[in-house]
């Protein structure tokens, strides 16, 4: 603690230099200030973006505050509730969400240039959000454990795998509970899916980072997480394989836009309009994300989006029994 | 003012409890159906408190008669060695016993390859890790009042009843268990309230093995689920978790009553003690095995953790990094940012809670008009209420009460209602350690300065405050050290910008970013264990 103390009075006389010193400098597109950014994104990820995003506009600071969705969603409605939403910028995995803020007009429209470079059906609700990145939730699997791979959402409830397959909880993770709002309502799985899950044992907790990590370290056999999470492992050298499901994948959407309630929303437009720009498409694909904006190649080794099946998800239906989902959800697994 | 601080939130959580939508209902605990989710957490709740107790408090008792009663080498260490779970945060050990009862934790890997099992044998996702864990954090605290008892017991009887013929193991049980049940009552109890109110261990550790208590209970209620009486259901359970608290309050001074009776005999004579022969060395091997496999390779995983750079391959060579503590220094604000408002809460808050204690004991007990004496006996007792009352049941206090503005005045989702909630929480720390202190002073010393004509303040100063420093000292530090690292309440209060240290870690924890939170939580570990080290040093210099 004492080395962190040092750290902190090294942090704050450091960024009080660095401020000094850009003051004097004009920043390159005329913003500056501070932005708070409420996100889902892997901690450590999004941090990259926010210090380069900086690094690029001097005199601009963006703060990150990181939950679970479901988690922050939560904290978010209890803030507006209270009057006092603390977030300029949000970006994370609830569609259903954002459809409602922006009909209420908690969001505003923005048109940051660079969308004229990425495909319009990643502009919602009128420039209100934007996609940044596509992520899917795809099943991973250990490659020393299950040497001949697997196929799909069934081999999640194959009892070869009992008490070796996870899942984050849709009490964290907004993938988690967009993938209990599709399967439950699609026909050919139902909640009667969860329950064979539950009964082969799944282990259902944190996000979906965690289960890429423990699906590496064989923990869990097979495993439900995020696209780029697997492939951030793989990159590692960790023993991880995965699977877009034959069955369909799961497309989770994750708009990123700009609250009402800002008092910067130059600020906050500028920093979106750097994550689709090149420099930030080039920083989220080398973490693994397939990038939107058309003047990105497709790293190697990913799937273009158009090869990828997925299922639909009726955003409706997530939006009117979301607490429903919930309980159902917890209560076959038992964890609410 | 007081009233507003320390009584007001649980009045206001009492009516939210009751009602929905301002209309009074018992629909909220009416969901405590013995077939409900909530039923069941409630139960949990019981069943780990009983079980956690009653292993940690008979582990506690039979250790402490070894190392006060008989030969075994180096008694000091291991009583060292077995308090130090008490400085690590409960939710950083639940985090490093994964590492070792996980599925592939370094235990089950170990027994897996010893006895050519094919699955791990044990299972620390569920009650038995709650349980387990829980009583290893209840350890210490059982032990510290137990070895007291015990060295304050009269050894004679025992030493009587040995060599009247009786066997060591015969005459402790008849002779010097009797005497010790009302401290281990209270050891009981005060391990009871503590594991019941704990958040960080079952939520590391029980939800995902689908095992929910009622704090895990209570945070989801308000933290993740969409339910629009969410805030009324948590409030209503929380009365549940407070009478937990009370009535183990009521028991404990019941106990404590019982304990000054029995133990008026006072300071025993020293007696010869147990000779073990050649068990001593079984014995301290003994404990020499609890202490490494219990205490040092939880921190020792958390460092091999750490220091890997990819998890699924075995750790050498190439696979060593530092870069997660790198990672932490350079590119995470948001541990920088939390460690220093943690260490702003804790400094302020015990700073504050110790000044306002020794105000409010000396104005009662030394105060020169009734007025005076009265305010500070009302004081007394209503910064005394929030005692019994488990962190949760104050966090979410804190949030009906605070949750609109104030009087003009925003609390709600600052550094604030942290603040406030500390000092509720905390008060009663350094004010029962001051009280005591002063209850100890020959009165007739302050009647003397009281006869030379000095005024309250200059007796306040000259007089009772260099006699209680110790006690004022000990009670700043029985803040500082839990502040430090508090998750309960701050997992509830903390808002964006006003992280506190063990939320960030919590946070990162159940993000499952595995290497980066163990360096996180090695970090916590040895900064808790220095800054412990430097109190304490400056504690003994005084």
């Amino acid at each position: 603690m004492n080395r962190i103390l040092v750290m902190t009075i090294l942090f704050v006389v450091g960024a009080s230099l660095a401020f000094a010193g850009g003051a004097g400098e004009e920043p390159t597109d005329g913003v500056g200030g501070t932005i708070t950014l409420y996100t889902s994104e892997t901690l450590t990820d999004v941090q990259l973006y926010a210090r380069q995003f900086e690094r690029l506009n001097p005199g601009t600071t963006v703060e990150i505050f990181r939950l679970g969705t479901t988690e922050l969603v939560a904290r978010l409605l209890a803030e507006m509730e209270a009057g006092a939403p603390g977030a300029d910028v949000i970006w994370f995995a609830d569609m259903a969400l954002f459809e409602d803020f922006a009909a209420n007009g908690d969001l505003i429209q923005i048109d940051p240039p660079e969308a004229a470079n990425i495909p319009e059906q990643y502009v919602y609700f009128d420039g209100m959000a934007y996609e940044t990145r596509l992520i899917y939730q795809i099943v991973a699997y250990n490659t020393n454990l299950v040497p001949n791979g697997v196929a799909g959402w069934q081999d999640l409830v194959d009892p070869q795998w009992r008490g070796r397959v996870g899942s984050a909880s849709p009490f964290s993770s907004g993938a988690t509970l967009t993938q209990a709002a599709t399967l439950a309502n699609d026909a050919n799985f139902g909640w009667e899916f969860y329950r064979a899950l539950a009964a082969n044992e799944a282990f259902v907790g944190g996000g979906n980072g965690g289960i890429a990590t423990r699906v590496a370290t064989g923990e869990f056999a097979v495993g439900l997480t995020i696209d780029f999470m697997a492939r951030a492992q793989i990159a590692q050298g960790a023993p991880v394989g995965y699977v877009y499901q034959s069955e369909g994948s799961l497309y989770v959407p994750t708009p990123i836009g700009v609250m009402s309630a800002t008092d910067n929303p130059e600020l906050s437009e500028a920093f979106v309009n750097y994550l689709i720009s090149v420099p930030g498409q080039l920083q989220l694909a080398a973490r693994g994300y397939l990038p939107v904006n058309r003047n990105v190649a497709l790293p190697d080794g990913m799937t273009p989006a158009d090869e990828i099946e997925v299922l639909t998800t009726d955003w409706q239906y997530l939006r009117e029994n979301r607490e429903e989902l919930l309980n159902t959800y917890g209560e076959i697994f038992g964890i609410n | 003012m007081l009233f507003v601080l320390f009584v007001l939130p649980f009045v206001r959580l009492a009516i939210l409890a009751a009602t929905r939508q301002g209309a009074p209902t018992a629909q909220n605990l009416l969901l405590l159906t013995p077939t409900g989710a909530d039923f069941r957490a409630l139960r949990n709740s019981v069943l780990v408190g009983v079980v956690a107790t009653t292993l940690a408090v008979s582990a506690a008792a039979i250790a402490s008669w070894i190392l006060e009663r008989t030969d075994v080498p180096g008694t000091r260490f291991w009583s060292w060695a077995l308090v130090l779970p008490y400085f690590i945060p409960p939710f950083v050990t639940a985090f490093a016993w994964t590492r070792l009862l996980g599925p592939i934790g370094y235990y089950n890997l170990a027994l897996m390859r010893l006895f050519g099992l094919e699955r791990p044998p044990l299972q620390i996702y569920g009650a038995g890790g709650v349980i387990a864990v829980s009583a290893l954090y209840g350890f210490p605290f059982a032990f510290l009042i137990l070895r007291r008892a015990i060295r304050n017991s009269d050894g004679s009887l025992e030493e009587a009843a040995r060599i009247s013929g009786a066997s060591p193991l015969r005459s402790a049980v008849t002779v010097t268990l009797p005497t010790l049940l009302p401290s281990i009552g209270a050891a009981a109890i005060i391990v009871f309230v503590t594991v019941v109110s704990m958040f960080g261990i079952p939520a590391i550790l029980g939800v995902p093995g689908r095992f929910v208590v009622l704090t895990t209970r209570i945070y989801a209620y308000v933290g993740s689920f969409g339910n629009r009486y969410g805030l009324n259901i948590a409030a209503a359970l929380s009365m549940v978790l407070l009478l937990i608290g009370v009535l183990g309050l009521l028991a404990q001074q019941r106990m404590i009553r019982r304990e000054r009776f029995v133990t008026v005999t006072g300071k025993s004579s020293l007696a010869a003690p147990v000779r073990l022969g050649a068990l001593r060395w079984a014995v301290a091997g003994l404990f020499a095995v609890v202490v490494a496999l219990g205490v040092l390779a939880p921190i020792v995983a958390l460092l091999a953790t750490g220091v890997t750079r990819s998890l699924g391959v075995p750790l050498r060579g190439t696979n060593v990094t530092l870069e997660h503590f790198a990672a932490i220094f350079a590119r995470m604000p948001v541990v920088a940012r939390s460690a220093g408002n943690s260490l702003l809460l804790g400094l302020t808050i015990a700073s504050l809670t110790t000044v306002v204690a020794a105000g409010v004991v000396f104005v009662r007990r030394y105060g020169r008009s009734g007025i005076a004496k009265r305010f500070g006996r009302i004081a007394d007792v209503l910064m005394s209420v929030p005692y019994a009352v488990p962190g949760m049941v104050i966090g979410i206090a804190m949030i009906v009460t605070w949750i609109r503005p104030f009087a003009g005045l925003r609390i709600y989702n600052t550094w604030w209602i942290l603040a406030l909630a500390y000092l509720v929480r905390f008060m009663i720390f350094p004010l029962r350690s001051v009280d005591a202190a002063t209850r100890a002073l020959d009165p007739s010393l302050i009647e003397a300065a009281q006869l030379s004509g000095a005024a309250p303040p200059r007796i306040a100063g000259d007089i009772v405050t260099p006699l209680v420093r110790p006690s004022l000292i000990s009670g700043w530090i029985l803040v500082f050290m839990p502040a430090l690292t508090e998750l309960t309440l701050s997992i509830l209060l903390f808002s964006p910008g006003n992280e506190t240290i063990g939320v960030t870690a919590y946070n990162i924890i159940q993000e499952g970013l595995l290497p980066v939170a163990s360096a996180l939580a090695v970090l916590i570990t040895l900064g808790v264990l220095a800054i412990d080290m430097v109190l304490r040093r400056l504690g003994d210099t005084r």
